[in-house]
Formats: structure tokens, sequence, C-alpha cells
């Protein structure tokens, strides 16, 4: 059976393709180098580090998103910050399943390498220099989250109750809205969880250049054309699952 | 006496609202299945045997004229006149207005917005034109015999072997053949026997040598009565044996002419379909989508196990010539209009302009029959037979575009989803610089789509269709299609839904490749 954070991170690649940072709080960023280590993303270097230039944009717009796993979770906001949003405001999270989980984030920015050819030239460049090892990935996007809340059942049967005061009118939208600062009244069972973590990097994808390509220059298939499509590949993320 | 029932397939609202008032008249319609094959003989043939005609008359608009209408339903039309059958005719008043004269002067026209507003004038039309019909009678219904075949040939060396073959045909499709050379002993105006024989065949085939003949007079006389006949002319530059709107057959190859006889002749023998009876076993709105929905015979390689994805890449048919020439023309016209730099912009003007090229064509919607093949066996029309039939079916469109895309030098995407409600498919491309994705997701699609390294749109949207064809089309469709930016939001909101599922994705280049 799978472990439940396996269950989290496959649901959150199959729903969304992105892989989910585990931990939640760990440090990922645009340009790191490195390897899929026990079902997470071990930075070795960076590209910075390698003198591989590389250029990072920013998405202008922020954006929130929720996600919950396919089954097992129920969500109750109650009291009166559920409507009117003064006062005591309490959400009753159930989990019937392990592996059930939710995920909330706020003010998502994506944050993405845009010289992704160059960078493929860098890395081969890198390898004829023995800098390189074939297996290493590039972390070629993150997603930068101002609040992110994670929790993931690790039991058959879990419950989870936060509660804010509120001082101001706040309707109850997410478990990451910043204004929010929760806190655990009750806790039944055994769960993991990120609690309104601020400006945390939970979502991020890799790339890897492939294989066939290492080796002496002039052995490089001549295939025309600046694509630098034909020079990487996607890991799936059963390659993080199995790591 | 049955009712002739004229209409365009694709215009399901406005003949569901006219086939309401019909089915309450409970009027014998006849109406012919659509299919692949435009056969003028068969409409001769019905518009004698059911002796009244009725027809509604859309607008189809066209860039050469906003108020055009169905060049095959007004060649049904001129049938029927020459038929000399009692006829009823609707006609969309923006159609009426430009064409009037095309028109009889009993023409009832309709508003298509609003056909409601006119109901009682339709009602009352629909009641004069049975009294009338009632009383009508065919003026050579008592002389017509079934399966008496009259075959009217040219008297040359050349076409010897072709009537003999034509004969043969003929016989095995369960016809007396009659042979017939006029201008052997009498012309053929002057020939009365030969008339005769027009008038008693249920069916005459008429072989025309390259110059004008007798044969052509008695192929004329048989035009004016309205007398099912074949057209098949002689024509040593022809390069293609499809009939055209007259029903003509100009033909080189002996061969080729033969099967697109073999063609014609089992759609003649085709049975008229009841629309109103089928209607009152389902409903209007069902019959009139099963009346227009294609009935073809597949070859095998136009069907596709659906458990076999990558069985898919066989029907996506880059090579074709059609497909090759569409892609092309796409980059002709971008490179035309500036936007030919390297780079996604290009390659998004690309993917519109192969849209908006295919937009252009007004093929029809039309969802799959639900019979003729096994379970789980899906028909798939290659870009000929496409373009044959005016209509394709999502799959057959997400096939085409997946062929066009990669003509054009594309990464093409073809995916097959369902969700609680349906099975769909959708065609995109994956972006310059993106690489293909190891055992890809959903996720995989969303990501790329959210992060513009994949294009998706609802290839249907460049088809017609009276309705959204999903639920997720929201913005409205013009003249029945959707411009590209709206075929595209369609497909992202398709992806979006929580209950869509990825049951295939079809790399089109990485399939290839591998």
């Amino acid at each position: 059976m799978a472990s439940p954070v396996k269950t989290y991170q496959a649901q959150m690649h199959s729903n969304l393709g992105f892989y989910a940072t585990w931990l939640p709080t760990d440090p990922v960023s645009v340009g790191d180098v490195g390897v899929f280590e026990g079902g997470r993303f071990r930075r070795v270097t960076t590209l910075a580090e390698l003198e591989i230039p590389s250029k990072v944009s920013r998405s202008s717009g922020q954006a929130d998103l929720q996600f919950s796993s396919t089954e097992g979770v129920k969500l109750d906001a109650t009291g009166a910050g559920a409507a009117a949003g003064v006062g005591k405001l309490e959400v009753a999270i159930q989990f019937s399943g392990a592996g059930a989980f939710v995920f909330h984030a706020s003010g998502l920015q994506l944050e993405r390498l845009d010289n992704r050819a160059q960078v493929a030239q860098g890395v081969l460049g890198a390898y004829r220099d023995a800098r390189w090892k074939k297996e290493w990935l590039i972390v070629e996007s993150v997603h930068a989250a101002d609040c992110a809340t994670v929790i993931i059942s690790e039991d058959s049967s879990a419950r989870l109750v936060l509660s804010a005061n509120l001082k101001l009118p706040t309707p109850f939208t997410s478990l990451a809205d910043p204004r929010v600062g929760f806190e655990v009244s009750a806790n039944e069972g055994k769960m993991f969880r990120t609690l309104g973590g601020k400006r945390l990097h939970p979502l991020y994808s890799c790339l890897r250049v492939k294989d066939p390509f290492f080796g002496p220059a002039e052995v490089l298939p001549v295939q025309g054309g600046d694509d630098a499509a034909r020079l990487l590949s996607r890991p799936g993320i059963d390659e993080l699952l199995e790591s | 006496m049955h009712v002739y029932f004229s209409h365009s397939y694709r215009d399901v609202a406005i003949n569901s609202y006219f086939m309401g008032h019909l089915v309450q008249q409970n009027i014998p319609l006849v109406a012919d299945q659509k299919s692949k094959t435009w056969c003028v003989a068969k409409l001769e043939r019905y518009l004698f045997q059911a002796g009244s005609f009725i027809s509604i008359i859309p607008k189809r608009p066209s860039e050469q004229d906003p108020a055009g209408y169905s060049p095959y339903i007004a060649h049904e039309i001129d049938l029927a006149r020459r038929a000399r059958t009692p006829r009823l005719l609707f006609v969309e008043q923006q159609v009426f207005r430009k064409h009037e004269t095309r028109f009889p002067e009993d023409t009832v026209v309709f508003d298509a917005g609003e056909p409601e507003r006119g109901a009682r004038t339709h009602r009352e039309a629909i009641q004069t034109f049975l009294a009338k019909s009632r009383t009508a009678e065919p003026p050579l219904h008592d002389l017509r015999r079934d399966n008496e075949a009259v075959l009217v040939a040219e008297n040359l060396t050349s076409l010897r072997g072709v009537v003999e073959d034509l004969g043969e045909l003929l016989r095995r499709e369960g016809f007396n053949v009659i042979r017939v050379t006029p201008g052997k002993q009498a012309g053929a105006l002057d020939n009365v026997r030969l008339l005769e024989n027009l008038w008693r065949s249920e069916l005459c085939v008429f072989v025309l040598g390259g110059r004008l003949s007798d044969t052509h007079l008695a192929l004329a006389m048989a035009h004016a009565h309205c007398i099912p006949a074949m057209r098949l002319q002689y024509d040593k530059l022809s390069t293609d044996c499809s009939p055209n709107l007259q029903g003509e057959i100009r033909w080189s190859n002996a061969s080729d002419m033969l099967m697109e006889f073999r063609e014609q002749l089992s759609s003649f023998r085709r049975g008229f379909v009841e629309p109103v009876a089928l209607a009152q076993d389902t409903s209007v709105k069902d019959a009139m989508e099963n009346l227009g929905t294609t009935v073809w015979q597949p070859l095998e390689n136009q069907l596709w196990n659906q458990a076999d994805g990558p069985a898919l890449l066989r029907h996506v048919r880059t090579n074709d010539p059609i497909v090759q020439d569409k892609a092309n023309s796409a980059r002709r016209q971008i490179k035309a209009d500036g936007a030919d730099n390297a780079g996604r912009e290009r390659e998004f003007a690309l993917c519109t302009a192969l849209y908006d090229g295919i937009k252009r064509l007004k093929y029809a919607y039309e969802t799959e029959a639900q019979t003729g093949t096994a379970i789980g066996v899906q028909k798939i029309r290659p870009p000929l037979l496409i373009a044959q039939s005016n209509a394709a079916t999502c799959i057959d469109l997400a096939c085409l575009f997946g062929a066009l895309l990669e003509a054009a030098g594309l990464n093409p995407l073809v995916l097959v989803l369902r969700t609680e409600t349906m099975s769909h498919a959708l065609t995109g491309y994956r972006c310059q610089d993106e690489p293909a994705w190891a055992a890809p997701t959903l996720g995989d699609v969303r990501r790329a789509m959210n992060q513009n390294d994949a294009v998706f749109f609802e290839t249907t949207g460049a088809v017609e269709a009276d309705a959204p064809v999903i639920p997720d089309e929201v913005e409205p469709r013009l003249d029945k299609v959707l411009p590209f930016l709206s075929a595209r939001a369609s497909a992202q909101r398709l992806l979006q839904r929580p209950d869509t599922r990825l049951v295939h994705i079809i790399d089109v280049r990485q399939l290839r490749s591998a």
C-alpha cells in the first residue's frame, strides 16, 4: 500500500502536473540542481554555482489554489466567522483514509526558467568538463506561495479542528488566508501538517537533459533548429515516488 | 402517398421545430438518411415515389453570400418542380428576401430566430398543402415498373466494354436491363419507344461520349420528366469520378467510374427513412439527429479499438494530400500576415490559421452512430471522407487536426477524455522548447496548458453545430462555429473539470519516433 505522503504526491501530480515539495517547507528554487531521493528533491548544486546562465521570470498575477484528495476529506467551517466573519471561526477537518489530504495555498506566483535551450547547452558543456552528472535534474519552475497549508492524514481516521479569533469581518475562504491565524484546537489521529506556512514553494517541476545527448559534441545528432525540446525530458511521477 | 422531406441535416433546431408541426399532422414523411454519396437518381426516385414534397430551407451563409442556402436543397427544389408534384417550401426570411425569384410564389417564410412567431401561418400552410397532395397523382406513377432499368449508350467502340460492365452490375442488383442506342433507327426526339422506355424504368443509365449526341437528347428528356437517371459522361481530362451537383459523373478511367457507379447503385437501392415515425418512437430532436448522421461502411483501416491509444496514430494521416494542402495554405497565410517569426507566437498563429482553414470549409458536426461497429470499436473518417461527407465527429476532427498540426511542423497532441457524462477528444500541440512527457497524466496536460507549454482547443468548434457540443462550450457560436480563442477556452474548461479523466494521450511525433 502506498504511504500517505506518496498518495499526496501522486494525486497532486496527476491533477496539477507539479511535484509537491516534500517536506512542504523544504526550500526549492528555480535553477536548483539535484536528484530525487526518498520521495524528495535533494539539492546538489545550482545552475549559478555551475556558472550556467539562467533567466528566471515570475508571473505577474497571483492565484489561490485549493485541492483535496479525491476522497476521504470533509471540511466544515462553523461559528460566527464562517459567514459574518467576526468572532470565533472554527474549521473541522475529518479524514476518513490514510493519505487523505488538504492543500490550500494563497498568493501563488509561478517562477520559471526562461532560457531552457541555453541551459541545456550549458549542461552539455558542464558534462564535457566533468562537472555534471547525467542523472541530475534541474528545477525548472516553482510556485511560490504567500501562505500555504498542507494537512495529510496518516491514519485511516483522523480529525483536526482549527480555530481563529477574528477581529475584522473575514469570511472563511481558505486555510491559507494570511489574515487568519489558525491554531489547532483539537486533534485526533496521526497526521502531518504545515499550517499557514509563509513564503513557501510547495510545488515545483523539473527537467533533465536527455541521456543520448551526453557525449562529445561531435557525436550529437544534427537535427537543426533551436528547439530545446529535443534535448530535454520531463521525468514522470514514478521516478520521484520510487526514488 | 408519402411526402418527401427535403432539409438541411445540420440545422437540427429549425428542423425539429417544423418536424413538431408535421408530427402533429401525422404526415407520412420520407427522407434520405445522410450518407457520403450524392445520388441524384435516388432523389429523382424519391420525388417520383413520394408524390409530394416539403422543404425547409434555412440560411447557409458563406463569404460570397451571407444569405445563401444549400445548393443541394436548391437542386432538390428544382427536381420537385420538374416532377410537378405538390410542394410546400418553408424558406428562411433573409434567404427569401435575397433570392425571392428562385422560389415559387406560394413559398412560406420563417424567422430562424423565432420560428414560433409564425406558427399559425405554418400550420395553415401545412393543412392547405395536405389537402392538395391528397388528390395529387404523380404523372408517371402508373407507368413505372420496379426493377426495370434502361441502359442508354452511344454506339461507340470505345464505350462497348464499359457498357457491358454496367449492364452486368445492374443485373447483379436485380434489374432487368434494356439496352438502347438512340439514333440507330430514329433520332432521340422522334423515338417514342425510347421515351416510353424511359417512363417505364425505375432507373435510366446514360453513357455519354465526348460529343453531343442523341444519347444527350435522351438524357435531356429524362431530366425534364425527373426520371431517375445516372449520367456517365466520358471526359478524357477528368481525374475525379465524384458526381457533381447535377449528378453528372465525368470519367476517363473505366475502373474508377465503375467503382463510383457501384456506390451510386447501392445508394439508389437504399430505402427511405420515415422521420415522423422515428420521431413518434423517440423524440423529434433524436429523429432529426439520427437522420442527419452519415451512414457509411468503414474499411478495416478506418476502425479504431478504443482500448488501444497508440493505434490512434494510424488515423493521424499527415501525408494525406488534403492535409498537406491545408498545412501549406496555413503556412503561406501566416507568412503573408507577417506572423512567420520563429517561436511560440508563430506556432499559435499557424494553429489558428489551420483551425480557420477548416472552419471555412463549413463541415457539420456529427455524433457517431451507435450501431454498425463492434463494442469498443470506433469508425474514424480519413480526411477525404470528411470532405466527401461534409461532416465529422469529434474523433475524426481530433485526428484531422493532429495531422494538420504535424504537417505544419508542430508537435501535435491528441487527447481522448472521459467525464461522468461523455467521451470526447481534443487536439493541441506541445509548444516549442517543451519536452515530451514521460508517462503523461492529466496533471501534465493541465500544467503545460496553464504554463502555456501546450495549447489545446475544441476541434468541433471549427465545424457547424446548432448547439454546444460539450457543456464546457459556454461562449456562443457565431454562424454555428466558434472563434479559435473560444474553442481554446472550451478545451481549457473541459480539462480543468474535476470529473475529467485522461483516457489516452497521443504525442504524435514522440510516438512516431518510438
